[in-house]
């Protein structure tokens, strides 16, 4: 047995796929990026690479964070400080809602992208579960920075 | 004597199991979004809260069953403007139709976790990411229908209606 095999059969399919998503998120965002970047018709918000990224990287932890804790799908266990940041900071940058949608949604194929370059070898329905939690992650990120995008703070005074 | 065929050959797509089991999702759905009452406080009858599921369905299989790829632009789902606009006229929040379609994902899924010994398993995984991609999709085009972003959008459901 390889040393692919060997890990295949003696770790937790959630630790191997929190681990390529860990080791590749550099990549996912770079592609994100690239993809939004492709049609501004779809977000035609100007912003700098940087700011436009800003969210990602603690996004993505907050996904491995979810594969490695198991949760049925669904939960509302784990809150996303920086999905409640990314929604107000959106909001500020002038996006509307659909936009935010959609950056959700390619942020969601860049993930499976990323995965698919990565899991080429391995059993596939063995990593369903995992795949299906990555997609309820992203979804609940999107419910919460959905919430703080809408939030209209009260003025002072 | 005839060889056996493989057990793959009697397996499913993954398209095939949801469109047999549409009704069974749209039950689940239903189940699951009334147990969130608190986060979709919008009164509605079964019948209008699920009106626009069958052809969300409908065009989730469509999707599955043809050749685009993650990356592709989707098609127009007519079902999810519609969806959208009237979620907007029966009171509903952006964040409820959020919720719902985070409902109608896991619906989706639980569904077709019952019935995985039916599918096909080499094209699976694949395929719970179109699912996964198209439902976003389709939460896209229902938000910009809310919003009325899309003009064309309320063209059309004038035109039909």
């Amino acid at each position: 047995m390889d040393l692919k095999g060997y890990f295949q059969a003696h770790m937790p399919h959630s630790q191997i796929v929190a681990d390529i998503l860990e080791n590749n998120a550099s990549a996912a965002i770079a592609d994100w990026l690239s993809r939004v970047e492709a049609d501004p018709d779809i977000i035609p918000i100007p912003l700098a690479a940087k700011e436009r990224c800003a969210h990602l990287p603690e996004m993505f932890r907050d996904i491995i964070t979810r594969l490695r804790t198991p949760l049925a799908l669904g939960t509302r266990a784990l809150i996303s400080d920086a999905a409640d940041e990314h929604g107000s900071k959106r909001r500020e940058q002038g996006y509307t809602a659909s936009m935010i949608v959609e950056e959700s949604r390619m942020l969601q194929v860049s993930i499976f992208e990323t995965l698919q370059r990565n899991l080429k070898d391995m059993n596939s329905s063995l990593l369903l579960g995992d795949i299906m939690t990555i997609a309820d992650e992203v979804d609940s990120q999107l419910a919460q920075a959905m919430s703080s995008f809408l939030f209209e703070p009260k003025a002072n005074g | 004597m005839k060889s056996p065929l493989p057990l793959n050959s009697y397996r499913e797509s993954v398209a095939n199991v949801l469109e047999h089991e549409a009704r069974f999702a749209i039950i689940d759905w239903l189940r699951l979004v009334n147990a969130a009452s608190d986060l979709i406080p919008v009164r509605l009858s079964n019948v209008e809260r699920c009106a626009h599921l069958p052809e969300l369905l409908h065009d989730i299989v469509k999707r599955l069953r043809g050749p685009s790829s993650l990356s592709t632009k989707a098609d127009i789902s007519l079902a999810a403007c519609k969806y959208g606009c009237n979620r907007r006229a029966q009171g509903y929040t952006p964040i409820m139709i959020i919720e719902e379609s985070r409902v109608l994902q896991i619906a989706i899924f639980e569904t077709l976790q019952l019935n995985l010994c039916y599918v096909d398993t080499t094209l699976v995984l694949g395929d719970v990411m179109t699912i996964a991609d198209e439902v976003q999709s389709q939460l896209a085009q229902a938000m910009k229908a809310y919003l009325g972003e899309d003009p064309l959008t309320a063209l059309s459901q004038i035109s039909e209606s």
